[in-house]
């Protein structure tokens, strides 16, 4: 064999290996993405997919560098409760995936509900479990007056902020105004909110309309610097989203194959994505999944979201046509409905459920493939609801799939 | 334009499913995300009448967003929707397989051209067969319209 030869046989050896070790890459990569549907890859890719830059034009100050700065300061400051102790990061600490991991909220008593983490909650479109808010700076204002949170009122938060000399200075420097007409204690009362009951003694009922304004007004801002930072707390890419990217990307991945498996059971037999899809896992919307018909869920929100007067139809809004509150009608099915919790960083934030009756995944599963002490579905419309009967392997496929969002 | 062509399906598929609160002759065809072109038979109990409905709906965007809100453009064909009364019109979506409809109530407006409406405030928020039904009153009658979308 002459030389030449010998040379391109070589060449031809080397080609030959190369291709072969790139349609074996090829094939193994495509391999995972050739198991599901072209519908099923999309609600997939749409699952891994980030979103958008929060915005919310209701709240000029989402992303606003110093609103978030001073958001945060707010977050962490128990100052601005009745007794001093508690904050928002009591309940939401940063360290727990930003829940508290109790069944349900202890703030300045046991309240009913669970604490959801606040992982992309400004990409919600209701906030709390029954919705009865519309935007994170109103959600952001409730606790303040809720006797089981923070048990304060409008009107002691805001002297509370205008007598702390860090809290006040970086108020007024963020939102260019002056507190100190809170001196007038006649004019502004120590208390007093209109939500509160405080009987006959409740100052607030005595404040002329515009001082009541001016007070909304304050605390109003409150709630939008608290929304600007909460708006930063973002989920980093989770394994699953490393695995679709890799698979997308013709690249290999090391995914687990019961996971797998699981995300099968979570798009065919289980029919999960029905209400959990998208980047956080939810359709942001309100099921009834026949926990019980005590509690009124969503026919509570609704009815007190209607009357809110920091809804994003209100004057406290920085854009109310961006409302959609109008298209928001009280229905008798609205009973026992609760938001679609989601399932990002779900391993790390039980218990589970409106009233965190669950204490783990395994118990959420359980509860969906047999349906156990489910209220009878003919109180309720969701069809769908029915149980699932899911093997001991397919429960624990879909288990480590969950564990992997 | 009330003619389209079925290779034109563009977006979500949209299968055309009756028209008419009475026996209906049914057809279903592609379309595309523009609009439809619906036509029913009616029969009473004593009689038989026929008639010949035209219903355009547009939705905006033309292609139905998953989980995002939209609307719906309606335009009702002059000679036979006659003294449509706005305040009983109302535009709603179904998932039959599921039990339920949209979490929202759509606002009904009138459109820019005679005979036209917009419904605002539409959201499919699940994925899967949706059936969209324009309740239409007039002249002392109330009809409905059903288009079947699969998102």
């Amino acid at each position: 064999m002459s030389r030449s030869k010998k040379y391109r046989s070589t060449i031809w050896i080397a080609v030959g290996i190369f291709l072969l070790a790139a349609g074996y890459w090829y094939f193994t990569a495509n391999h995972l993405k050739r198991q599901f549907s072209p519908l099923e890859w999309q609600i997939i890719t749409e699952i891994s997919e980030k979103p958008a830059p929060p915005k919310d034009p209701s709240n000029q100050y989402l992303n606003h560098p110093a609103a978030i700065k001073f958001g945060e300061q707010l977050f962490f400051s128990p100052l601005l409760s009745k007794d001093k102790t508690i904050s928002c990061a009591t309940c939401h600490p940063k360290e727990n995936n930003w829940m508290d991991g109790k069944a349900v909220a202890v703030g300045s008593e046991k309240g009913t509900r669970n604490t959801p983490s606040l992982w992309n909650t400004v990409h919600n479109r209701w906030y709390f479990w029954d919705g009865r808010a519309d935007s994170q700076w109103s959600q952001a204002l409730q606790p303040f007056e809720t006797p089981e949170e923070m048990g304060s009122s409008r009107l002691a938060v805001l002297h509370a902020l205008n007598n702390d000399d860090g809290l006040k200075q970086g108020y007024e420097k963020l939102f260019e105004t002056n507190l100190d007409f809170l001196a007038d204690s006649v004019r502004f009362p120590p208390f007093g909110s209109p939500v509160i009951e405080f009987g006959l003694e409740n100052p607030w009922l005595n404040m002329a309309p515009e001082d009541q304004h001016l007070i909304n007004q304050h605390f109003v801002n409150i709630g939008k610097s608290i929304a600007a930072f909460e708006g930063t707390i973002l989920s980093p890419p989770s394994d699953f989203d490393r695995f679709v990217h890799a698979v997308s990307n013709n690249q290999q991945t090391d995914y687990p194959e019961s996971a797998l498996k699981g995300l099968k059971i979570f798009l065919r037999k289980g029919n999960c994505t029905n209400c959990h899809s998208g980047f956080l896992l939810t359709n942001k919307e309100f099921h009834n999944i026949r926990l019980n018909e005590e509690n009124g869920g969503r026919y509570e929100g609704i009815r007190k979201l209607l009357v809110s007067n920091f809804n994003k139809n209100s004057s406290f809004s920085d854009d109310p046509t961006t409302s959609r509150i109008e298209y928001v009608k009280l229905v008798k099915r609205n009973w026992g409905e609760f938001k679609v919790p989601s399932l990002r960083n779900v391993l790390y934030t039980a218990p589970y459920m409106h009233d965190g009756r669950f204490a783990t995944l395994r118990d959420v599963i359980d509860y969906y493939s047999e349906l156990k002490e489910a209220v009878p579905d003919i109180h309720v419309n969701e069809t769908i609801i029915k149980p699932l009967n899911l093997t001991e392997e397919e429960k624990c496929n879909l288990e480590d799939f969950l564990s992997t969002l | 334009m009330w003619n389209e062509s079925p290779d034109s399906l563009n977006g979500p598929r949209k299968t055309l499913r009756n028209w008419g609160i009475l026996p209906y002759f049914e057809m279903k065809k592609y379309l595309t995300s523009i609009f439809i072109l619906s036509l029913a038979f009616f029969t009473s109990c004593d009689t038989s009448v026929s008639v010949s409905h035209l219903v355009k709906i547009e939705f905006e965007p033309a292609e139905i967003p998953f989980n995002e809100f939209f609307n719906v453009l309606i335009e009702l064909d002059t000679a036979h929707f006659k003294n449509v009364d706005l305040q009983q019109m109302n535009v709603e979506a179904i998932m039959p397989s599921h039990g339920h409809g949209m979490n929202v109530q759509p606002i009904v407006s009138p459109g820019e051209k005679p005979n036209s409406f917009k419904a605002s405030g539409m959201l499919f928020h699940m994925r899967g067969d949706w059936e969209v039904q324009v309740f239409i009153k007039h002249a002392d009658k109330l009809e409905k319209a059903t288009l079947d979308v699969t998102i």
